[in-house]
């Protein structure tokens, strides 16, 4: 049910991935500058994926890598301030890069191409968000932004409402907020999604800044825009249902916290962080949501107790770095034998993999998780749901 | 401060008859939104009562007994105890109990949350 690749070195680690809409091919950051971009990823060989173009036009860390399945634009952004919007040119065989005037002091954190693919928000170090469309009214080539200026500390992740007109934004300021990106430059018509009522841009909606006791760091709105979740540094999700009046249902965990969320259809959460797998969330028979499983420990042959698992993972991640600074050992066959998991460290971006992407599916969903030891891992839902029976997706 | 002296008093009358009720009394609605220093300290004074009052066999079944909530307080008491300069190695045998129970994820919020006890 879960096929991985050792893509990059496991000593380099990947910071973001994205998937083009079709799924043959893959964007990822290996760490550094360079923003890679792999072919043929439509082979269920994962090994035989081929690195087509290494694009280093940034100067610092590649933070986010969006591919917008609308107009087949990558825009990328990176801790040196910049963001790049990517476009493919057939003729020259080349991806070609236009700037974008973001505004901010801070480094780029995270980038999102709304789902219509006019316009892009960035989280950032700056305590704002630029929201950035094609400026398409002169003679000019560049993307400029209008600012949400909302925020108290540093924006870390944002994620689009589908109606491209809403963003979620989670702060580490210990808040997450859902806030009006609807422009008149590019929307024909405003639209409040689950809200009654269209804000002005940079608004909150009222009642729709919602606390938490850790930084907020993930955020994901369902397929509908009907349910909100975000994750936060304190071991909890909260899934926020305005089909039900916006309630908000907390969902503390015995678990590390997670850095990356996604849901697999209505009644699902998938998200992973620091336990170096994907963990699984669902409805409870109360009507609450509670966490299901570990995709990855849980499944295991040698099933162990949740708790003995946990601390089995730590021993294994302190015995892996005392390989590292006393043998100088990458991870010795003795060392990964003790690992549990798929990935051995923390998954840094999880993204549902288009059907047909990334070989297999068996006729099911997949998704796609990144983690800093370099490896991509392809997980297979339709696996999920048999083995769980009860799982509403 | 009254509610903290009221709640001491029940505490105490509860610890040597039942750990487990004496321990949840002092875990009740811990004082998170007050700035006031004195009131904090003496109610970590009271939970750490309790916890040194306990015998090793009573420490799982009273962890076992608390809500998620509970624990996750406890555990915030548990870290503000081992910050005292004092005899505390009975706190980590609590740890390790309240670990059993919560996971990691209760140490995380424990040092997470600026709600402090």
């Amino acid at each position: 049910m879960v096929r991985a690749h050792q893509i990059v070195p496991q000593a380099a680690g990947i910071t973001c991935h994205a998937w083009n809409s079709t799924g043959d091919m893959l964007a990822l950051c290996p760490n550094n500058n360079e923003l890679h971009i792999y072919e043929g990823c439509n082979s269920a060989d994962m090994a035989s994926w081929r690195r087509a173009h290494v694009l280093a036009e940034h100067d610092m860390i590649i933070s986010g890598i969006s591919w917008s399945h609308a107009n087949n634009k990558i825009v990328t952004c990176s801790h040196d301030r910049n963001a790049f919007v990517w476009k493919f040119d057939a003729a020259a065989n080349r991806w070609v890069p236009t700037l974008c005037v973001l505004r901010i002091d801070r480094a780029a954190l995270s980038v999102e191409w709304s789902p219509d693919g006019t316009k892009f928000a960035v989280g950032s170090g700056s305590k704002s968000v630029p929201v950035c469309f094609h400026d398409n009214s002169q003679y000019t080539d560049w993307y400029v932004s209008k600012m949400i200026k909302k925020h108290k500390s540093t924006v870390i992740q944002v994620a689009w409402h589908p109606n491209s007109q809403i963003i979620a934004t989670v702060c580490s300021d210990r808040r997450c907020r859902v806030i009006s990106a609807t422009m008149q430059e590019v929307d024909a018509t405003a639209d409040a999604g689950p809200f009654g009522q269209p804000a002005a841009f940079g608004e909150v909606y009222p009642n729709a800044e919602y606390p938490c006791a850790g930084w907020a760091v993930a955020a994901a709105w369902s397929p509908s825009g009907t349910k909100l979740c975000f994750a936060a540094h304190d071991s909890s999700i909260h899934i926020v249902d305005y089909a039900a009046g916006g309630t908000v249902c907390a969902v503390n965990y015995s678990l590390l916290p997670l850095s990356a969320v996604m849901f697999l259809g209505e009644g699902a959460v998938v998200g992973g962080g620091h336990d170096m797998e994907p963990l699984l969330f669902s409805r409870d028979a109360q009507g609450g949501w509670a966490m299901k499983t570990r995709l990855d420990t849980d499944f295991s042959a040698s099933r162990k107790g949740s708790q003995q698992a946990a601390v089995t993972k730590i021993s294994a991640a302190r015995a892996m770095f005392q390989a590292k600074t006393t043998r100088g050992e990458e991870a010795s066959d003795g060392v990964s034998a003790t690992f549990k998991t798929t990935h051995r460290n923390a998954i840094t971006c999880i993204r549902a993999v288009p059907s047909g992407g990334g070989g297999g599916g068996g006729g099911g969903g997949q998704f796609s998780t990144t983690a800093l030891d370099g490896q991509i891992a392809m997980w297979e839902t339709s696996s999920l749901n048999v083995d769980m029976g009860a799982l509403r997706i | 401060m009254a509610a903290v002296a009221e709640r001491e008093r029940s505490v105490r009358s509860l610890l040597h008859k039942d750990l487990t009720a004496a321990l949840r009394k002092a875990l009740e609605n811990p004082p998170v939104g007050t700035r006031d220093k004195a009131v904090k300290d003496k109610n970590t004074d009271v939970v750490l009562d309790v916890l040194g009052a306990a015998k090793d066999a009573q420490l799982a079944p009273a962890v076992a007994a608390l809500s998620a909530e509970e624990s996750d307080a406890l555990m915030k008491y548990v870290y503000r105890g081992l910050a005292k300069p004092a005899p505390n190695g009975a706190l980590f045998r609590w740890h390790a109990a309240v670990l059993e129970r919560g996971g990691v994820g209760c140490v995380v919020r424990a040092v997470a949350d600026r709600r402090t006890v």
